[in-house]
């Protein structure tokens, strides 16, 4: 059994359909790479598992079971959003402590995983200063770190390689790769994907709303027929993918 | 430090830059003042009270609820943008956060009942108090935070059968309690229905308020244009004041622009104004053609001068290649406001201080010529184009004359001068548009 099941998801914006009926799942313990050209609807997926969007159809299980609610949803799924969000009057340590409080993280915990999060992510020397001070990708670690700081069983990434160096890029790869030994699960949205390559287990494929294809490598290659093509190249796969897609 | 703290602390370093200022604060405890003073004189009148106070009851809750539940696209209450972030993403108790929330969104509702209670044991109309008054508002506000999150379909149908029974409750004066019973019940289906809170929308509505007022503090024009055009192409823009709230956006974002860089004027620039002004009044205070003549035309070049700036200033700007969202349309009502407003409070005063039964037909004369002809030399010659605002101010100045000249005068008389203010204002919206597509 997956730990998130999306069965059937579809969610349309007034005449733009975001999903058109997306099934998969995601197995326990895995980095799985949500890839597709942007707009294809990867941000509006993660809002659907998130319960931040409604959609019109579909299902959407997690461990098996619907959430049952709000509290649930917050207590068991962490989230990197795209886009930075922060309370710009306290400074990038505050915010760690408010949103570590809010999280019911004990304070003990929480130094532990600041100490950790701050060491990783290069983020001392910012400790004091207010998020507006910093650069895009110092920005981008604060919410990496917030969503660290919590405890979860699955992490919705959405593009969160956007802003940073290759030295935070590989530091963050490495986090990833923690969390799959913890036998956590994350969900990593990106349109990057020699980078999703470096780290994912399974991938899901969407275009247009539309899912194109999901599994691991070799799966995804047998879906598009790219056995063979540039030593079963990932991106071949993806591209005669897209190719494909765009008779759907 | 704990959470409320940590809130409070973010709260009071965001509006310690509007702190600082001093000035905003200054003129809105004067408009209290101001307020509470004509406020007392209307109260010292118990018969006027009486008479005045079962329409303004019934008028005020009737705009409040058909604002609220018909054409108000905004909900009742926001948490800030990082707040609806932290919430939505923690496991905090939701149900008791967003039960919070609505309370605290009742403050200002609270604020309004005590002013009506006070006002309302000042003479006997057999209106409910403050209590009813507070149940009313709060179940109107309950109400419009369910029809809010409500799903899309039949939704006209339901705020306007909604909007009738409020109505009907309202007219058949109904006691208290029943409004409690109202309020009571509507918060609790609020609370229930966490579930079904349309999220992605009130998600994008807080960020919009959030950013407005934060760009609205740093004095960010440009972050309140770009913020019009990005939510212009998300939903269409409200026209109507009633679908509206206070957020700095479109047309109110120039207005705001406008009174910012004003406010950024020197001292000495407003004793100069100042001084341009009385000195006009004293002139056309004489009671004689000439004086009145050049008494004007110093006042229009006054209320030029002090509108020049801003529209220099957003020439620049487009010529950098920031357009108002609202385009044409949008740049015109927000640079008419501010003048209009300030012409009008300057203009009373004009016609307070000058004496009556001057010839009307000479003060339209030695208006209308003076402020056309800036007019003409604003748009025409090329070295007073750049404060093509004085073209907004003039056609003001000579809708107060016509209003003047409607109490002072014989009508005949009124009417020549409507008949020269139509052209007038017709050609000015062209040669305005031609000069905004120029710039």
């Amino acid at each position: 059994m997956g730990i998130l099941e999306v069965r059937g998801l579809a969610k349309s914006f007034a005449a733009v359909h975001a999903l058109k009926g997306v099934s998969f799942t995601v197995r326990s313990g895995a980095v799985v790479g949500l890839i597709g050209p942007n707009g294809a609807g990867k941000t509006t997926l993660l809002k659907c598992i998130l319960g931040l969007v409604r959609y019109e159809r579909g299902e959407i299980l997690l461990n098996g079971r619907p959430l049952a609610g709000r509290k649930e949803m917050a207590a068991q799924i962490s989230y990197i959003p795209e886009q930075p969000v922060y309370y710009e009057e306290l400074t990038v340590e505050e915010n760690l402590s408010l949103y570590a409080m809010l999280s019911g993280i004990p304070r003990r915990e929480f130094a532990e995983k600041k100490a950790m999060l701050v060491d990783c992510l290069a983020l001392a020397e910012h400790l004091p200063k207010l998020p507006d001070q910093l650069s895009k990708g110092n920005k981008q670690k604060l919410m990496i770190a917030m969503a660290f700081l919590k405890s979860f069983q699955l992490l919705l990434a959405d593009e969160p390689f956007s802003g940073l160096d290759p030295v935070m890029i590989r530091r963050l790869k490495d986090l990833f790769l923690a969390v799959k030994e913890e036998k956590k699960t994350v969900l990593l949205s990106t349109h990057l994907l020699d980078l999703a390559q470096t780290i994912c287990d399974e991938y899901i494929f969407l275009d247009h709303g539309a899912l194109l294809a999901a599994g691991n490598r070799e799966e995804i290659l047998r879906a598009a027929d790219a056995f063979g093509e540039e030593e079963g190249s990932l991106e071949a796969a993806y591209l005669r993918l897209l190719a494909r897609g765009e008779g759907l | 430090m704990n959470i409320p703290a940590l809130l409070l602390k973010n709260h009071l370093r965001r509006y310690r830059q509007l702190l600082s200022k001093g000035w905003p604060l200054a003129a809105v405890l004067a408009l209290v003042l101001f307020i509470a003073g004509a406020a007392r004189t209307l109260v010292a009148n118990r018969e006027l009270l009486s008479a005045y106070l079962p329409p303004i009851y019934t008028g005020v809750l009737l705009l409040f609820a058909g604002r609220r539940l018909l054409f108000l696209r905004y909900p009742p209450f926001f948490f800030s943008w990082p707040g609806l972030y932290f919430f939505l993403t923690t496991p905090v108790n939701h149900r008791l956060v967003l039960a919070g929330k609505i309370l605290l969104s009742y403050i200002p509702l609270f604020f309004l009942s005590l002013g009506w209670s006070l006002l309302a044991g000042q003479a006997p109309t057999g209106l409910p108090g403050g209590t009813g008054f507070f149940f009313c508002l709060a179940a109107m506000a309950n109400l419009s935070w369910l029809l809010y999150n409500a799903a899309a379909g039949r939704i006209f149908l339901r705020k306007a059968l909604i909007f009738l029974g409020i109505t009907a409750l309202l007219l058949l004066k109904t006691p208290a309690f029943v409004w409690a019973l109202i309020a009571a019940g509507s918060f609790r289906r609020a609370l229930a229905s966490l579930d079904q809170i349309n999220w992605a929308k009130y998600e994008r509505h807080c960020r919009l308020a959030y950013l407005s007022r934060k760009y609205l503090l740093a004095g960010d024009w440009g972050g309140l244009e770009t913020l019009t055009y990005e939510y212009a192409r998300e939903e269409p823009p409200a026209t109507s004041f009633l679908a509206t709230r206070v957020y700095v956006t479109g047309y109110k974002a120039f207005l705001y622009a406008q009174i910012l860089l004003m406010s950024r004027y020197p001292f000495p620039a407003w004793v100069v104004f100042l001084g341009q002004y009385a000195f006009s009044v004293f002139l056309m205070g004489k009671g004689e053609f000439l004086p009145f003549f050049g008494g004007s035309l110093l006042l229009s070049f006054g209320f030029a001068g002090l509108f020049f700036f801003p529209v220099q200033k957003l020439g620049q700007k487009m010529a950098q290649g920031l357009f108002p969202a609202g385009g044409f349309p949008a740049f015109l009502t927000g640079a008419l406001i501010l003048p209009a407003a300030v012409a009008w409070v300057f203009l009373a005063a004009v016609f307070l201080l000058v004496p009556v039964g001057f010839n009307p037909v000479w003060a339209v004369a030695a208006s209308f010529f003076p402020a056309a002809g800036l007019s003409y030399l604003t748009v025409v010659r090329g070295m007073f184009q750049p404060g093509f605002s004085g073209w907004f101010v003039t056609g003001v100045f000579l809708c107060a004359l016509l209003f003047s000249c409607i109490h002072r005068a014989l009508w005949g008389e009124a009417l020549g001068v409507l008949l020269l203010f139509i052209p007038y204002v017709l050609l000015s919206g062209r040669r305005m548009k031609e000069i905004y597509e120029r710039v």
